[in-house]
């Protein structure tokens, strides 16, 4: 280990790509994910960062209310119309690796097509590992709501993935 | 496994692509200072056995260890008037705690104080009141922790020192006792 480099890399490292798909989700639009991770990211650090130990939830907790006040924002809205608009897949927001397999692209879709409020609670769950009680803190939702969005998010995923592409049989040709 | 199970296997699989090295060098840039002022804090094991051994000048087992004779010499000779002496006060029988049996294989078993005082060479009577104090070792901030009500708070850890001394002037002996304690302290933040 390189004792001499700051620890926010090393956090950073860790948790940075699963901030950024939340941020992403978050943002009203894509160019504004990685100014909304680094606006919270920077205020959490500046805070408590000299521990080493600031807690992820609370960067998403900061992202989610950040990307809130930007919404309403006239100032961040005349950044953002200066900016060029670049829009990407959510697939993007992954390893390019798993963009060649047909499946995969299909679920990813299926994710990005997801009601916005399943699909964050999914990505607090799958990608940033957090418990639903976690999830509820960081979305001001209760327990039960955030477990039941979680739940349509898996079955409405589990629906729209064709069988085919799962290489299972139909259901109809057993 | 079931479907959902798998699912959420599958989707886990998919690994968040890693920020950019320009967006890590913007952010290094906003942080400023404050990215290279972090500093870790690592876990002392067990503080407390060095904290002792430097707050006494002399072995950890021998105040203690006279500590111990001296409560039990008090014990057994009871230089203070007790109050169940007195008759209007009520007297409670409790059973007598199991330590309390006397222990025939103990080498004090038989002993009288005279021989005690002897064999220890530590007096019997004329000690003063002892004397306490509570020092301040280190503080420690650990960093930020969820309460169970959601909310962040700041952990401190404060390591303190508690002294105790027995001081015996006939003699011009001082027992030192030292104990280490800790408190934790939890401020709660706001979020930003």
């Amino acid at each position: 280990m390189n004792l001499t480099e700051p620890i926010w890399k090393a956090w950073f490292a860790k948790h940075g790509g699963k901030l950024l798909l939340f941020a992403r989700q978050q943002a009203r639009y894509p160019d504004d994910a990685e100014d909304l991770l680094q606006e919270a990211f920077v205020r959490m650090w500046r805070l408590y960062g000299h521990t080493g130990e600031v807690s992820p939830g609370l960067v998403y907790r900061a992202i989610r209310r950040l990307a809130i006040d930007w919404a309403r924002s006239l100032d961040r809205r005349k950044i953002r119309e200066e900016k060029v608009s670049l829009d990407s897949p959510f697939s993007s927001s992954f390893e390019r690796s798993l963009e060649r397999d047909e499946r995969n692209q299909a679920l990813l879709r299926a994710v990005e097509s997801l009601p916005k409020e399943q699909g964050e609670v999914l990505t607090l769950k799958i990608w940033g590992e957090l418990t639903f009680d976690e999830i509820g803190r960081t979305l001001d939702l209760s327990l039960n709501t955030v477990a039941s969005r979680y739940r349509y998010a898996l079955q409405k995923l589990k629906d729209s993935v064709p069988r085919e592409i799962e290489g299972k049989p139909h259901p109809k040709q057993l | 496994m079931s479907d959902w199970e798998e699912l959420e296997k599958e989707l886990a699989g998919f690994t968040p692509r890693t920020p950019s090295k320009d967006f890590s060098k913007r952010v290094e840039d906003a942080l400023g200072e404050a990215g290279s002022v972090a500093m870790r804090h690592i876990p002392d094991p067990d503080p407390s056995p060095n904290i002792v051994r430097t707050s006494s000048s002399i072995p950890l087992w021998i105040p203690l260890g006279l500590a111990a004779l001296l409560v039990f010499s008090l014990y057994l000779f009871n230089p203070f008037p007790s109050e169940l002496e007195d008759e209007n006060f009520p007297i409670i029988f409790l059973p007598e705690p199991s330590s309390m049996v006397d222990d025939e294989d103990s080498p004090l078993h038989g002993v009288t104080s005279e021989q005690l005082e002897d064999l220890s060479g530590v007096p019997v009577d004329g000690w003063l009141d002892p004397s306490t104090q509570e020092r301040l070792i280190r503080r420690i901030d650990e960093g930020i922790v969820d309460r169970a009500t959601g909310l962040p708070a700041r952990q401190y850890r404060y390591h303190f020192i508690d002294e105790t001394l027995w001081t015996h002037p006939a003699s011009e002996t001082r027992i030192l006792s030292t104990t280490p304690r800790q408190e934790v302290y939890l401020i709660d933040l706001e979020i930003y």
